[in-house]
């Protein structure tokens, strides 16, 4: 067998596990960042692009899911700075929601457009920490803000969604 | 509440909310057919960054006692006190106290404490030094006290595991289906034995040796009982430091005896109860598109001169080989080959191919396959998920586009369907526009709304639901008017909103003479609950 094409299936095999086990998540991610369907996909296939090029970069230290978040977090900042993004109105309702087979209950969905509705840089901060459940650490660096500016973030985001999380505040 | 509420939380809503968005098969295979031919990158160490690990690592080794003592002294006064921004000035002054007995403060961050006098004094001061201590966290509770000290979860050794299980108990937080970490008693495997003894039994049973000894493990000592039973067990996780192929990982009894083990991709191996055709497996005919008996056998005597030294053994070995369904193979959706040689009518190898003779490993006697699936799929096309929102006209585009690509790669790969894929779904049905003589669509959305009234549904909000249309000409005979309407927006509902403003309906009408066929509801309490974008 020849040798490179070994290490190569090796990788991509090694690659292929790494798309299976963190493209649900970074797909929600980039959804609730974007909040379109189509340049969600878009920006998880760049972020896997991205990913697969500086597979050699991740040090030992990164966690995996915190280096690909840090990637897709760009890869929307990116888009969204197009000029095509900035025109289309992204204020989301349920029904934009990506149909799911099975409907979200009440206290879901309510909870899952309020973080859709916060502003973006508060957004972001609690898709990482919270969803992603990256360290503070981890959640700075990907927003490329200081630790405190993070931890104040996080704050702001929630007290904001603090009724829903703790349950009061759905309709029954 | 803590952060480890909050992210489970917000995980539910935002998965049960997201989970309309479809994952994509093919991702990998794309992605890697596009980077192709791309410049690798050398990884660099840090050195130093290595060296300030060490020094953290040891610097919090030291610290244990005290830190242990400052951890429990937390949990015992959120206990009594609840939520830290609760805490009365006292259970603050206690904190300072306790942390300066455990050495966590410095001369500097506890500035001026010795000099206080009264109690006032003190309380005012144990505000200030601890609102500075904690000024990162963004819940000051146990679980985030803990990992400001010790770092992400995962790291934890296994004492600061279990003195977190222990705190959660202690103090009544500890919920049934949380896992429980223990410390391993006299008598029961300790970690480096547990991690050892992992690394031998991978390495015995897969090929990957020099990659398994050269992998980083970690082990945990925790009792599960939804998951494992009531036993405390050892997980034990290896992971390649450069790639990310994902863990080996074996699973110990307290004693030591090996409970499971499996590779990156494959499922968990029994240990010591594996047969070579698994008891579930449904053993079938090659059929039209599989390759016969005597094609494999001639395939696989191929392949085996190949591999070690077989080739000069090849005259004392026979072969035996077993076409099969199961779950551990391509997901139980295709079925494989399982072919066992034998050399003096011991088993000696083992290989698994495709039905269509695609190679997917090999396995020498007592070792298991590595590598259980088949991925050499491919379909060169990315199609457009947004399907909801298509337009009738869109839909029918998409049917004369995509139906006869995927219909195509049908007959290439037989058992293409089984895999039940976005793609295969969503070309199941033929969509097609309304001709002359059938409902217009706008006859069909008035139809649908008076069906949906007659059921109940209110009058008032009907015109606020957005509605996805289909028109579904599968039965050339037959075409059919599907219409989805989604819930009443949050914007449009009021207090006095009844729950089937909350739901979706589905009302299928017979396209040329506008008699409404079915109602579906994706409530939980209707049988029918399950509407999808392929079936609208």
């Amino acid at each position: 067998m020849d040798a490179n094409k070994g290490q190569d299936g090796g990788r991509e095999r090694a690659f292929t596990a790494l798309v299976e086990r963190y493209q649900t998540g970074l797909r929600r991610v980039c959804y609730a960042i974007l909040k379109d369907e189509e340049a969600a996909n878009d920006a998880v296939q760049e972020t896997f692009l991205k990913a697969y090029r500086a597979m050699d970069s991740l040090r030992e230290e990164d966690s995996e899911k915190a280096w690909l978040t840090r990637i897709a977090v760009n890869t929307c900042r990116d888009m969204r700075r197009s000029a095509w993004f900035r025109r289309v109105d992204r204020r989301v309702t349920i029904e934009d929601l990506p149909l799911a087979s099975d409907a979200p209950s009440e206290e879901n969905a309510e909870l899952a457009l309020a973080i859709l509705r916060l502003p973006r840089k508060l957004r972001e901060a609690v898709l990482l920490y919270y969803y992603q459940d990256l360290t503070l650490r981890e959640t700075a660096q990907a927003l490329g803000v200081s630790t405190g500016t993070a931890s104040k973030r996080i704050r702001s985001a929630h007290a904001r969604l603090r009724d829903l999380l703790e349950g009061r505040g759905f309709c029954e | 509440m803590n952060k480890r509420q909050d992210v489970e939380r917000i995980r539910r809503a935002l998965d049960a909310s997201l989970s309309g968005l479809q994952d994509d098969p093919w991702l990998a295979q794309r992605v890697v057919a596009a980077a192709k031919g791309e410049k690798k990158v050398k990884k660099k160490i840090s050195v130093g960054l290595a060296v300030a690990l060490v020094l953290a690592i040891l610097a919090a080794t030291a610290l244990a006692v005290g830190m242990t003592r400052y951890f429990s002294s937390f949990a015992a006064l959120e206990n009594t006190y609840g939520e830290y921004e609760q805490w009365p000035g006292s259970a603050k002054v206690e904190l300072v106290q306790t942390m300066r007995e455990s050495e966590l403060l410095s001369q500097a961050q506890a500035k001026g404490w010795d000099k206080a006098q009264s109690e006032r004094e003190k309380e005012k001061l144990a505000e200030q030094i601890l609102g500075d201590y904690f000024e990162r966290l963004v819940n000051v509770d146990t679980y985030n006290v803990m990992l400001q000290q010790l770092g992400q979860f995962e790291d934890w050794p296994q004492e600061e595991k279990a003195l977190y299980s222990s705190l959660l108990i202690e103090y009544g937080v500890q919920k049934d289906d949380w896992p429980v970490y223990l410390m391993p008693e006299q008598g029961d495997m300790q970690q480096d034995e547990a991690i050892q003894a992992a690394r031998e039994i991978l390495c015995e049973k897969f090929m990957a040796n020099e990659r398994i000894k050269a992998a980083n493990a970690r082990a945990t000592f925790l009792q599960n009982a939804m998951e494992y039973g009531e036993a405390p067990v050892w997980i034990v996780e290896l992971t390649e430091p450069n790639l990310f192929s994902g863990a080996y990982r074996v699973i110990l009894e307290r004693s030591g005896e090996v409970r499971s083990y499996d590779a990156p991709g494959t499922l968990p191996y029994t240990a010591g109860k594996e047969e070579d055709i698994p008891a579930d497996a449904e053993i079938v005919q090659p059929g039209e598109y599989d390759l016969s008996y005597e094609e494999i056998e001639r395939i696989a005597w191929d392949s085996i001169r190949e591999i070690g030294d077989f080739e000069t053994r090849m005259q004392r070995m026979t072969l035996d080989a077993v076409f099969l369904y199961d779950e551990r193979y391509n997901d139980g959706c295709e079925p494989v080959w399982l072919v066992s040689f034998k050399e003096n009518g011991a088993q000696v190898y083992r290989m698994l191919f495709g039905y269509d003779g695609a190679y997917i490993d090999g396995a020498f006697e007592g070792c298991e396959f590595e590598r259980t699936a088949r991925d050499d799929w491919e379909i060169d096309a990315k199609f457009d998920l947004d399907f909801a929102y298509y337009t009738v006209e869109e839909k029918a585009a998409f049917t004369q586009k995509w139906k006869p690509l995927v219909d195509a790669y049908c007959q290439s790969h037989p058992y293409y369907p089984n895999y039940n894929s976005f793609w295969y779904k969503a070309t199941r049905q033929v969509y097609g526009v309304p001709g002359d003589g059938d409902i217009s669509q706008e006859e069909a959305t008035r139809i649908a709304k008076e069906a949906l009234m007659e059921e109940g549904l209110r009058e008032e909000t009907m015109d606020d639901r957005r509605i996805a249309y289909t028109f579904d000409v599968t039965d050339p005979e037959q075409p059919i008017w599907k219409l989805m309407l989604y819930p009443v927006p949050f914007e449009a509902r009021d207090d006095a909103s009844p729950v089937s403003d909350h739901y979706s309906y589905q009302v299928i009408i017979d396209g040329e003479t506008g008699s409404v066929l079915h109602i579906y509801c994706n409530s939980d309490m209707s049988p029918d609950r399950k509407i999808t974008i392929f079936n609208m």
